[in-house]
């Protein structure tokens, strides 16, 4: 555990949830992390029901250790704040609770229902999950991370289903952070593009403001613009970008892909990554280089 | 010879001499002969499709030019390519938009548009660095 970490004595959040919902959460991430924090060499199902089961305290602050420490490692969705080093993190979210919270960090669970139709039986369903969010904080920016929930539920039904809504969202979780007006979405153009000035990642597509349009390239068979489109490359460089699709260079990487919409501060991880420092060290090179 | 001069040549070749002006050969000049659609074709000799495509399809048949097939995705991004339909892959990564983030999915190449295109054979083309979609 890290230091100046502290589990928060009251985590209602989690021990009101059921061994189901406990084991939703620890489903979200990945077999191999399971296996190694929970000592087991069982199938991922298994783990997770064998790791939900106790609500013993002691079990909670694991479960609550392991979803924050793991994170990283999973597909997500981060949003980056830019403050005049006055902001806080939250002491809640909406729909949920912070459960751990350190000088640097603190970590969330939000508590998100899908509404679902159950094909097979063409009835309605329910079904709730854990949402855990992280936010990072330094004296420039406020780093808010969310785990991707998958959109097919079918595994949770043993058949296929279709989603007719959900709870809330990111943006209506983000909307109660921004709220105090302290923050605002950091432009990451500087940061993205010497990352790709270095070239251990290149684009693969693309949105971006022209002076009277917005144009969009999509790389043939996801070719790299700077290394098969110099010119474009080029001219990308003082043009502010939108959502675009990044490949690592390297086939060794941890990280083989990430998205960025630099204008409007956004950052996501489309894949889950063997080492989630990997997913932490480029947004720290994002920044740093901003 | 250059490789334009091939792939003008292997253009010319199927048309009659009085239909290809300078203007055309500047126009042709400029298309990328690694990938090359009917309409690239049609436009700058201003034919039918049918006639731009019986031109491609002789060029093919003589050796000159290969044809090729592209599956695209649902936004129009090209995911693959291969020589026949057949040999595509059975599933292609495509980039999706979904509350404003990109997502990454898998679809099957049977579900997804295919379009054909030419380029000169492979054996008299040299690898050029910009591959400009026409």
């Amino acid at each position: 555990m890290d230091k100046r970490l502290v589990l928060l004595p009251r985590v209602p959040i989690l021990k009101k949830a059921s061994v189901e919902d406990r084991q939703r959460l620890l489903g979200l991430f990945p077999v191999a992390k399971l296996r190694v924090s929970f000592t087991s060499k069982s199938s991922k199902e298994a783990i997770c029901k064998a790791a939900a089961k106790s609500s013993d305290q002691a079990n909670l602050d694991k479960i609550a250790d392991f979803a924050d420490k793991n994170l990283n490692t999973c597909k997500q969705h981060i949003h980056v704040f830019s403050h005049a080093g006055d902001a806080v993190l939250p002491d809640s979210l909406q729909g949920g609770e912070r459960v751990i919270e350190a000088e640097d960090h603190a970590f969330y669970l939000v508590r998100v229902a899908f509404d679902v139709v159950v094909l097979a039986e063409l009835k309605k369903a329910k079904i709730e999950f854990l949402w855990p969010v992280r936010i990072d904080i330094d004296p420039k920016y406020m780093v808010v991370r969310f785990i991707v929930l998958e959109k097919n539920l079918s595994a949770y039904f043993d058949s296929p289903t279709l989603v007719q809504g959900k709870s809330l969202d990111e943006e209506v979780i983000v909307s109660g952070i921004l709220a105090d007006g302290t923050l605002s979405a950091a432009d990451l153009n500087k940061g993205i593009k010497e990352l790709w000035a270095s070239d251990s990642f290149d684009a693969v597509r693309t949105r971006y403001k022209k002076p009277r349009s917005v144009a969009w390239e999509a790389m043939d068979e996801e070719q790299g613009i700077k290394q098969c489109n110099p010119a474009l490359y080029e001219e990308l460089r003082t043009k502010p970008m939108y959502l675009t699709a990044f490949k690592s260079r390297n086939d060794e990487s941890s990280i083989q892909a990430f998205t960025s919409d630099p204008t409007n501060g956004l950052i996501g991880f489309t894949q889950y990554s063997k080492e989630g420092g990997d997913s932490d060290e480029l947004i720290r090179k994002i920044l740093k280089g901003n | 010879m250059s490789l334009f001069e091939k792939f003008l040549k292997a253009i010319s070749k199927n048309i009659s001499p009085s239909v290809l002006s300078e203007r055309d050969a500047l126009l042709l000049s400029k298309l990328d002969p690694h990938k090359i659609y009917v309409e690239n074709v049609r436009s700058i000799l201003g034919v039918s499709s049918t006639e731009a495509k019986r031109i491609l399809e002789t060029a093919v048949r003589q050796g000159i030019f290969e044809k090729r097939v592209e599956v695209t995705c649902p936004d129009g991004s090209v995911a693959a390519s291969a020589e026949s339909e057949e040999a595509l892959p059975n599933s292609v990564h495509c980039w999706r938009e979904e509350d404003g983030q990109l997502e990454e999915v898998d679809l099957p190449t049977d579900s997804l548009t295919k379009t054909v295109f030419y380029r000169l054979y492979e054996r008299s083309a040299s690898p050029v660095p910009y591959s400009r979609t026409a």
